[in-house]
């Protein structure tokens, strides 16, 4: 407790220092409010956001699909992740194309999803679920590649069957490279959800942004972002507990 | 009684390059009830692949196995040459997992876990996890382990291979102390011969490649076995005969 009370003040000194730089900088150089806006006046406009139901809806907007979209990709990947894993030939087979789809950039792809998705809430939670997924997939190969023969031998030697081997041995193997892949996934989710909402759509956190943007509202912009911010690390600390309740597990990485 | 007889069995592998390696071949052997049985032989002759065959790790290529009795065979313990625990679970978790595995939580065999951890000296340790032990208490934990679900068969593949001499000396005492109170057939593969003289009922030498059984000598001493046996001329009659073998055979 004593570490979670250091680690808060810590970060209100640090935004403290930030927002006062931030104001400092804007006093000094005279900057135009349309191209960096006082901390004041976003200060304002946060309030304004936060009291209209209109900001709550694109809130949970995007929280959903992320929500949603990550808990798809999480039954699909595991499931799909333990088939090809447990296949030597297919994992071969779906190598290359894992390795392709690992290393393109999703980003580029959301205008071809937005055509064969559509406008709305489908290409979004198709983004988000593309986003986690992969490195859902990959975490589960890379959990399995590490159990080693002995293991195996060891389960077989206690006649232990499929699902014992499953819940005993496998999951607990893998469960470290799955959270380390939610870390990943769930930033890569948001920024999927908000850009797809730029691109299309009126609604989310991310339409807040470009509806700013092009209005050249930069107090609303600059709050748009950092509500984004506020979502990830809500989201990311979410992770975090979950791998802090798993942690025995990371012995496996050891 | 004869609890296991295994009759000409062979064994080949194919190697990366191509070649063929013939493991073992025509071995035969009868294991009586309540015998322990150490293997020796030059290295890569094939203990291993004798008891991976025997606890179907491993296939072979032709022979047979009779077992007396398949409960014998399904519930058998293996103790692997490193210890091979599962890293996240305590040392007592690792002891428990197969009664779990095996559906056999009971009172009575909860118990007999906890005479294990006395009798392996594991009880300060309880609650560690792997990485927090040394060497000599991770292979005790992996031998309470194979003990915990009481199998009548054992089969340990140079469990005390990597251990300094007074770990493996106490660890000795301990196995054969375990063996004749628990009344256990184990078969035990070991590069360290007086270990084989000291623990041992039979011992049997095995050649080098393609491996046969190249002689089975019956060890005629005390059942009360201290470390002071070790010094006296039987004991080292017995040592210098099966060095004797070895080195023939290499
Ligand atoms: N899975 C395998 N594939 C190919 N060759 C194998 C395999 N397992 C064992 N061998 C070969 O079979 C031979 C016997 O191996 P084994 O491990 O049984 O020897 P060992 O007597 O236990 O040796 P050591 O005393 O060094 O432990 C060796 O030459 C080894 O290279
Ligand atoms: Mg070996």
């Amino acid at each position: 407790m004593n570490n979670l009370k250091k680690t808060i003040t810590y970060t209100v000194i640090s935004l403290t220092v930030f927002v006062l730089v931030w104001q400092l900088y804007i006093s000094i150089f005279d900057v135009p409010a349309f191209i960096l806006p006082s901390p004041v006046t976003v200060g304002k406009e946060m309030i304004n956001q936060i009291t209209q139901v209109s900001f709550y809806k694109n809130m949970l907007y995007t929280l959903s699909e992320v929500l949603l979209g990550f808990a798809l990709s999480i039954v699909f990947g595991l499931l799909i992740g333990y088939f090809i894993g447990k296949h030597p030939h297919i994992k071969r087979l779906s190598m290359p194309l894992l390795v392709f789809f690992q290393v393109s950039p999703k980003i580029a792809l959301i205008p071809i999803f937005i055509i064969w998705f559509g406008l709305g809430y489908g290409s979004k939670l198709f983004v988000v679920f593309i986003m986690s997924f992969f490195p859902i997939i990959e975490s589960i190969l890379l959990g399995l590649g590490n159990i080693s023969k002995e293991m195996y031998e060891y389960m077989k030697i206690l006649k232990a069957n499929r699902i014992q081997i499953l819940t005993q041995l496998e999951a607990p193997c893998c469960i470290p490279y799955i959270l380390s892949s939610f870390k990943v996934g769930i930033i890569q989710a948001i920024i999927g959800a908000t850009v797809a909402e730029w691109m299309a759509g009126q609604l989310g956190i991310g339409y807040l942004q470009s509806f700013a943007s092009s209005t050249f509202n930069s107090p609303l912009l600059i709050t748009g972002i950092a509500f984004t911010i506020l979502l990830g690390i809500l989201l990311y600390g979410g992770v975090t507990l979950l791998e802090h309740h798993f942690q025995r597990y990371q012995e496996v990485k050891q | 009684m004869t609890m296991i007889e295994m009759k000409n069995i062979s064994k080949s592998f194919t190697s990366t390059n191509g070649e063929r390696i013939q493991a073992i071949k025509d071995v035969s052997l009868s294991v009586e009830k309540d015998e322990f049985i150490s293997i020796i032989g030059p290295s890569g002759c094939g203990k291993s692949t004798l008891l991976r065959i025997l606890s179907e790790l491993q296939e072979y290529d032709s022979g047979e196995i009779l077992f007396h009795d398949e409960n014998l065979k399904d519930n058998l313990g293996f103790v692997f040459q490193d210890s091979v625990l599962l890293p996240w679970k305590s040392v007592y978790e690792n002891i428990v997992m197969p009664l779990k595995i095996k559906h056999m939580e009971t009172p009575e065999t909860l118990a007999h876990v906890e005479e294990l951890l006395d009798l392996m000296n594991l009880k300060e340790f309880r609650n560690s996890l792997p990485k927090e032990l040394s060497g000599g208490m991770k292979q005790r934990t992996s031998i309470a382990r194979s003990l915990s679900y009481n199998p009548k068969l054992l089969l340990m593949d140079e469990p005390f291979g990597a251990l300094d001499a007074m770990t493996r000396d106490h660890l000795n005492l301990e196995l054969r102390r375990l063996w004749k109170q628990t009344k256990k057939t184990i078969l035990f593969v070991t590069h360290d011969i007086e270990e084989a003289v000291f623990l041992s009922t039979r011992v049997v030498v095995l050649s080098n490649r393609p491996s046969t059984i190249h002689d089975i000598v019956t060890i005629d001493l005390p059942e009360e076995r201290t470390l002071e046996l070790r010094d006296t001329p039987d004991f080292i009659n017995y040592v210098s005969r099966l060095r004797g073998m070895l080195n023939e055979q290499s």
